[in-house]
């Protein structure tokens, strides 16, 4: 392994401390942009976040009070309309809802949300016996259709998406019209693993560098995976502190919900990231700083 | 043990940071530079997407 005549001198350490600098940032780099791919084409990950079972309780338990407030305004039975609302649809819903607004930055996007079927509901609640006894014949299909159906229907499309879909259905084509966001997205899908292949053609370049000596290239190469360990670390602390979380939670706490849900999955990968670069990066640096010993050892036993 | 051992046995666990400060600075400068701004960007396309 080891080039035995030609020990590195200082131009080869200056290379190695410039290639180590490029390096840490590459590795920074590869981690940002693989959770920046996480974040916006992910669909497994969106998908699992939006029906995890807490979030489906909580929407469940908004469109309850919501259908319980409109069966007591015109007399119905709250159980006929929520017959229709089980936590398995709303989960097969909140996967539509992801497939819809994930598929925003591909080409051709559908720009229209998808909609809660609320055909069953009315129909449900114009043979509500209640219901029946309490609306004027003339009324109770306009009622059922317009006043309660309805409203059923947009109180569960904003719990599930609460978001403006007719601003995002303008906004969004004029973005595709200027940007060629699919274009992006796959360069995005590229980028962690272009960063990574460029760390490790760095990482052998050093060890060229260093006239392959393992424990000398080892000690730049630990150190830069230690560095972006750290620099990781500071970055999603520079992220945290921007307060997006906060800013969601003062207008929607279902949104508030699973953005936290997504930012403890996206901290754990990172920290995970970050905790991998550390010890590999620390444990190279021990064998460097054990090689050293052993030599200073030797040269002491022979003086 | 010279003190220029010691010293250099003691820099090999420090470089991780020396690597990683100039990031670290650069990111500290861009946060205090521009945060306000990408905060403030960040509340309006909020406040205009979300349906409370």
């Amino acid at each position: 392994m080891r080039n035995i005549n030609r020990l590195p001198g200082r131009l080869a350490h200056t290379t190695a401390v410039a290639l180590t600098f490029v390096m840490t940032i590459l590795l920074t780099l590869t981690a940002l942009t693989w959770q920046m791919n996480n974040i916006l084409t992910n669909r497994a990950l969106h998908g699992r976040i939006a029906t995890d079972s807490a979030i489906t309780t909580m929407q469940m338990e908004t469109i309850e009070k919501r259908v319980k407030e409109l069966a007591e305004a015109y007399s119905f039975q709250p159980e006929t309309a929520m017959q229709f609302i089980t936590a398995e649809s709303l989960e097969a819903y909140n996967r539509e809802a992801v497939e819809w607004w994930t598929g925003l930055m591909q080409a051709d996007p559908v720009t229209t949300p998808p909609e809660w079927d609320v055909s069953g509901i009315e129909q449900a609640v114009r043979e509500d016996e209640l219901f029946k006894a309490n609306t004027a014949a003339n009324m109770r299909r306009s009622t059922a259709r317009d006043l309660i159906a309805y409203e059923i229907g947009q109180e569960i499309n904003r719990t599930v998406l609460p978001v403006r879909a007719d601003i995002l259905a303008i906004v969004m084509p004029k973005v595709l019209q200027m940007v060629n966001v699919p274009a992006y997205m796959g360069y995005l899908a590229l980028a962690p693993k272009l960063c990574a292949g460029a760390s490790l053609a760095l990482a052998l370049l050093i060890l060229l560098v260093m006239h392959r000596r393992a424990s000398k290239a080892g000690l730049y190469i630990g150190a830069g995976l230690a560095a972006a360990g750290v620099c990781v670390v500071g970055v999603c602390a520079a992220l945290g502190l921007l307060g997006v979380g906060g800013m969601i939670a003062e207008i929607s706490t279902l949104l508030a919900a699973q953005v936290r849900l997504l930012a403890v999955k996206l901290m754990l990968n990172m920290g995970l990231f970050a905790a991998l670069a550390l010890a590999v990066g620390m444990a190279l640096i021990g064998l460097h700083q054990a090689d050293m010993r052993r030599l200073r050892s030797a040269r002491g036993a022979q003086a | 043990m010279k003190k220029t051992q010691t010293r250099g046995k003691r820099t090999a666990w420090l470089m991780p940071l020396l690597f990683a400060l100039p990031v670290l600075a650069c990111t500290a400068v861009a946060a205090l530079l521009w945060g306000e701004k990408i905060r403030e960007l960040i509340g309006i396309a909020v406040k205009l997407a979300v349906i409370s």
